[in-house]
């Protein structure tokens, strides 16, 4: 099947003290249909802005290079005319933060009945039948009311879900869901998880998650693209990553997590912070941060590549000189 | 509770309001330097003999009780009863005028001009400012939506920051220099192509009802755009800054993300909130139509109430100064109220007595 979703060479610079830096460096990922992908790292590591070249709209001041293919359409060259066909049907978006996503001044069922109006040419009280049903799909309590509400008057947990219902409302092939654990709470989580599975299973739907946190995707999606400083530094399938990373950083981040460490232990942190934008270390910007630095590191940037070594499985990417003394977490 | 009974519950309010700005106006103006009695001895100087100007004095210093004690000529000002040796018999009064005072709507003669009632010339003028008001109004807000939404949909240009600069530039204009230069420009000592005193002319008084219209229409015309000039460039600043903000607000993305078009962005979400604030201005622009007026019908020689209002003080009127600062008090708590009201008929997060979040 040919990829839903193609990124190629994507690097994103921002404007930084004296000129342009460049906080995504080439990242390349494809995604299939019915697909499911985590873009995992640390704040700055530049996975927001890689999920936000999907529907193409930036940060102000940042500006992206490469090649986004999405459905068949090169999303980065588009007019403002073609990007408004793809947005909401090809790609849905639930931002990071979605407690202002919905305007004010409009009822949930008017907003969420606009991008089926838009997109699937339904007249206006059909789109907003099929709202309601798509608010009582999401598990939320008297639709109906919900969606003659204002946001104003709906809880948060209720204000995610109408946000998700908009992402959603014109069936876009791909969701893409951004920092999903800090914007939802854990029912608004269990429904929109189990919402997303169903629609897998009915239509297809791809889902691509950005998160700081390994264990809120660990189970949930099929594949990883782990991030340091812009660069994709070890890619795979999810369950393979999780049991035996194959970078230092990814290790780090899995013994990092609250889950493993053991009651009355200390938690295990990645000494050191994430490497500015301004001032990126020569060679991997992994290697202050790294207990099995050797000189080579400092000297080139290691490009990801195929690891054939056998006990990482198959389809494994890493960008390490070092990924065969990376141990199991 | 009901909207009316909101609204109702609002205007109750408005009276006890209303008592305690009474008061302080008439504390402050007592407190203010200067004998209005004293003031009119000046005026009326050389035209009457010493003798006579004595006379006019102690007489308007009796009839407008000057020499009463203060809750006196509070209870006075504030009426219905009148409590002058001419008013009610209840009050020890002759009789002659029973009702005076705001609740009468009785402010008295003016004090230069005996004979003159104050509220009756209030009234002259009102018929004058709030139709000149009025439509700097309508002029100012016509403009300055458009140009504000237009400035900020393109921001960045250069044609935008020329229209930001020029409407700074207006906004810091004084009024008085403003009027001035438009009088210097196109009145007799410029280009001549308009009118630039008073609001008629002499020689048109016995023309054709159509003729005297136009002759007025093109009186009002100078004084209307001064008028409308300040609010104009205040407001359409305040647009353009209400809507750069909604279009960056979260909602306008969440919009773009779902396949919206800037037009849609534009006119379906980020104007109605942008002119949200801006309705609320509406509210100050009632006792404006006495205070904004002043400067320029002082400079267009409009018999106007700002003028009113101003020329009274000059003459320390005490009736006329009581009368203006009260219809001002009035027109700003209805202004509010007004203001309040389309605001949580537009807003849905305002509706009266409705759920809040």
């Amino acid at each position: 099947m040919s990829a839903l979703l193609a990124i190629r060479a994507l690097s994103a610079s921002v404007r930084a003290a004296g000129g342009r830096a460049s906080a995504v460096e080439r990242v390349d990922l494809e995604l299939a249909p019915g697909e499911s992908l985590a873009l995992v790292g640390e704040s700055g590591s530049g996975k927001t802005l890689t999920a936000l070249a999907i529907p193409n709209l930036p940060p102000p001041g940042v500006v992206y290079t490469g090649s986004v293919r999405l459905a068949g359409a090169e999303v980065l060259s588009a007019t403002r005319a073609e990007l408004d066909r793809l947005r909401g049907r090809r790609v849905g978006v639930l931002f990071q933060d979605t407690s202002a996503a919905l305007d004010p001044l409009r009822t949930i069922a008017d907003q969420v009945a606009a991008p089926a109006r838009r997109h699937l040419g339904l007249a206006a009280r059909a789109a907003e039948q099929r709202a309601v049903e798509l608010l009582a799909r999401l598990s939320l309590p008297d639709p109906e009311r919900a969606g003659r509400a204002f946001p104003h008057e709906l809880s948060g947990g209720m204000r995610q879900r109408a946000a998700l219902a908009l992402a959603l409302a014109a069936e876009p092939d791909l969701l893409v869901l951004d920092e999903p654990t800090s914007a939802l709470d854990p029912a608004s989580t269990a429904a929109v998880l189990a919402f997303v599975e169903a629609e897998r299973a009915r239509r297809g739907l791809a889902l691509l998650v950005v998160t700081h946190d390994l264990a809120a995707v660990a189970g949930r999606v099929e594949r990883l693209l782990v991030l340091y400083a812009g660069r994709v530094v070890e890619s795979g399938p999810a369950a393979a990553i999780l049991a035996r990373p194959a970078h230092p950083y990814t290790l780090g981040l899995l013994r990092s997590l609250p889950a493993r460490a053991r009651r009355g232990q200390r938690l295990a942190t990645i000494p050191g912070s994430p490497p500015s934008l301004a001032a990126r270390p020569a060679g991997c910007p992994f290697h202050p941060r790294c207990g099995l630095a050797r000189p080579l590191c400092t000297a080139a940037i290691p490009p990801l590549a195929p690891t054939d070594a056998p006990c990482f499985g198959t389809g494994r990417a890493v960008a390490c000189v070092a990924s065969a003394e990376v141990r199991a977490p | 509770m009901s909207p009316t009974r909101w609204i109702l519950g609002r205007i109750a309010w408005m009276f006890p309001t209303l008592l305690g700005i009474t008061l302080v106006v008439f504390l402050a103006v007592h407190a203010a330097p200067g004998d209005p009695a004293a003031a009119l001895e000046d005026a009326v100087d050389g035209a009457l003999s010493q003798t006579e100007a004595a006379e006019r004095v102690a007489r308007v210093r009796a009839e407008h009780l000057l020499d009463a004690s203060l809750p006196r000529q509070y209870l006075h000002f504030l009426g219905p009863f009148d409590l002058s040796p001419r008013g009610h018999p209840w009050f020890g009064g002759s009789g002659e005028e029973r009702w005076h005072g705001l609740l009468a709507f009785d402010f008295g003669d003016e004090f230069g001009r005996p004979g003159v009632p104050v509220a009756r010339e209030i009234t002259r003028r009102l018929v004058v400012t709030v139709p000149l008001s009025l439509a700097a109004l309508l002029v100012a807000y016509l403009v300055a939506i458009p140009l504000g939404a237009w400035s900020a949909l393109r921001d960045g240009t250069r044609r935008s920051a020329g229209v930001a600069g020029l409407l700074l530039l207006l906004d810091a204009m004084p009024t008085f220099w403003l009027a001035l230069l438009a009088i210097l420009a196109l009145g007799p000592t410029g280009l001549d192509l308009l009118p630039v005193f008073g609001l008629s002319s002499s020689a048109k008084a016995d023309a054709g009802l159509l003729e005297r219209a136009l002759d007025v229409g093109l009186h009002a015309v100078l004084p209307v755009l001064v008028l409308a000039a300040g609010s104009l460039a205040w407001l359409a600043r305040h647009v353009r800054g209400s809507l750069l903000v909604e279009l960056a607000s979260d909602y306008a993305r969440m919009a773009r993300a779902t396949g919206a078009s800037e037009r849609e962005v534009v006119w379906r979400h980020a104007l109605p909130n942008a002119l949200l604030p801006v309705l609320t201005f509406l509210g100050g622009v009632l006792p404006a139509l006495v205070g904004g007026s002043v400067v320029v019908e002082s400079v267009f020689g409009i018999e106007g109430l700002g003028r009113y209002a101003y020329e009274g003080l000059l003459r320390r009127d005490l009736n006329v100064i009581l009368a203006t600062t009260t219809l001002s008090a009035v027109l700003t708590l209805l202004g509010i109220l007004l203001s309040d009201v389309a605001y949580a008929f537009v807003d849905p997060r305002l509706k009266p007595g409705g759920r809040r979040g």
